[in-house]
């Protein structure tokens, strides 16, 4: 029994190195929040250390890790739901002012994914980020893959509209910050929050 | 719709824009670190949970011991009747004087029915088992095996054994109460079936007469 546990921890090791920047960067984008993307990440691994004999194919590791950090980030939206009220501001981890292109519309697409229900920003972050097949994707929803395919073109098509609604908003912030040029960038940001209240929690969503 | 046109992503630039956010480059380590910490964590726990069950186990395990070699205690009375009454039927085995000069008289004022023709009576007569007295009366069945019945009355009883029949030696033997305060250990041997000894105390002590039940309880005694 020692040697298959060492061999175990030995395979979740090269499956931390292997996986962890995918799941860590689901969870950011889920979360808007490194610090909690991170623990997400953490708690992930172990629950999945925890019920590893329920991996039935190696093959399929990555999607069964990531249905269970989904789980994890899930999770994280109830107790949030319960507690506060937070800011697409909360984005620790991106940048508070475009330094370039890229970063700008990295941005965008950010309070963007903020806009959209959480289900949509899954599939869109299982189809864009992780490039799973229809097949793949409906396996960890355990939905049919032509609902999945209706389910992630509603997602992409709300994320085009909030991506559209952010371009007035994003020109009327820099005709603001020309016309009172005491105002830091950052500040700029802030005062354009806009407040997402999570306690409509994931569930109430469409996934 | 030429601003959606203009906002929309390809899935190549959707992708290139989700894959930017840069991995803190300490994040493999620390997931590593904490990963190995948590399940040494888990393993400890593990293996105390695991000491907690075997200790229950090992006390319950020594509990249901105890209950076990202490039972005996509880029925040290009935076995010490049922090891007397074997002692006293193998002490007697041997012994056929006529302490009764008219077995069947003695039987009948005892309120005992004669066993059937075929059977004899070899023994009858009053003895102590322990403190108690009883009647002891050997009957010989037509295949030449013995039957002893020792017949108690009033025996209390805690100190009738817990079982109902058993073994002893090369004897069997059944415990019957076929009147109330009347209580018979029968010893058989092989040869006899346990149908055979019931049948046979119930037929000598079935009530025959009309007796009034303190002369029952006289002759019994």
């Amino acid at each position: 029994m020692p040697h298959l546990l060492k061999r175990d921890r030995q395979q979740f090791d090269d499956w931390i190195q292997e996986h962890h920047a995918a799941l860590y960067r689901h969870a950011l984008w889920m979360t808007s929040r490194s610090d909690v993307a991170e623990d997400c990440v953490q708690e992930a691994y172990f629950q999945a250390w925890k019920s590893r004999k329920s991996l039935k194919d190696e093959a399929k590791v990555f999607s069964w890790l990531l249905t269970i950090l989904r789980r994890m980030v899930y999770r994280e939206y109830e107790q949030r739901a319960n507690n506060v009220t937070c800011t697409v501001d909360d984005f620790s981890s991106f940048p508070e002012t475009a330094v370039d292109d890229d970063q700008s519309k990295m941005l965008d697409l950010a309070k963007a994914m903020q806009k959209i229900s959480t289900g949509h920003r899954d599939i869109i972050l299982m189809h864009g980020l992780h490039g799973l097949s229809y097949q793949e994707i409906s396996e960890v929803l355990e939905i049919p893959a032509g609902t999945v395919m209706s389910r992630l073109s509603r997602a992409r098509a709300a994320l085009d509209t909030a991506l559209n609604q952010a371009e007035p908003e994003k020109q009327a912030s820099q005709t603001y910050q020309t016309s009172t040029s005491q105002t830091s960038p950052i500040s700029q940001t802030s005062s354009n929050a806009q407040v997402i209240n999570l306690k409509t929690g994931p569930y109430n969503n469409e996934r | 719709m030429n601003d959606e046109k203009n906002s929309s992503l390809s899935d190549n630039q959707l992708h290139g824009l989700l894959s930017k956010p840069e991995i803190p480059s300490t994040l493999q380590t620390k997931l590593q670190k904490n990963f190995s910490e948590q399940i040494n964590a888990e393993q400890t726990n593990a293996s105390h949970r695991r000491w907690r069950k075997g200790l229950a186990l090992s006390v319950a395990a020594n509990v249901i011991f105890a209950v076990l070699i202490l039972s005996p205690y509880s029925t040290m009375k009935p076995s010490a009747l049922m090891d007397m009454a074997y002692a006293h039927v193998q002490h007697e085995e041997e012994l056929t004087g006529d302490f009764v000069t008219d077995k069947t008289a003695w039987l009948t004022a005892k309120n005992i029915n004669p066993p059937p023709k075929a059977f004899t009576v070899g023994l009858a007569k009053n003895c102590l088992i322990g403190l108690d007295q009883a009647k002891h009366i050997r009957i010989n069945t037509p295949q030449q095996n013995d039957i002893n019945l020792l017949i108690f009355s009033q025996l209390d009883d805690e100190l009738r054994p817990a079982r109902d029949k058993g073994k002893k030696g090369l004897q069997q033997w059944i415990t019957l109460a076929p009147r109330d305060g009347v209580y018979v250990i029968a010893f058989y041997e092989s040869g006899v079936s346990n149908s055979e000894v019931k049948q046979l105390v119930r037929n000598m002590f079935q009530q025959t007469t009309d007796l009034s039940s303190s002369q029952q309880h006289d002759m019994v005694i």
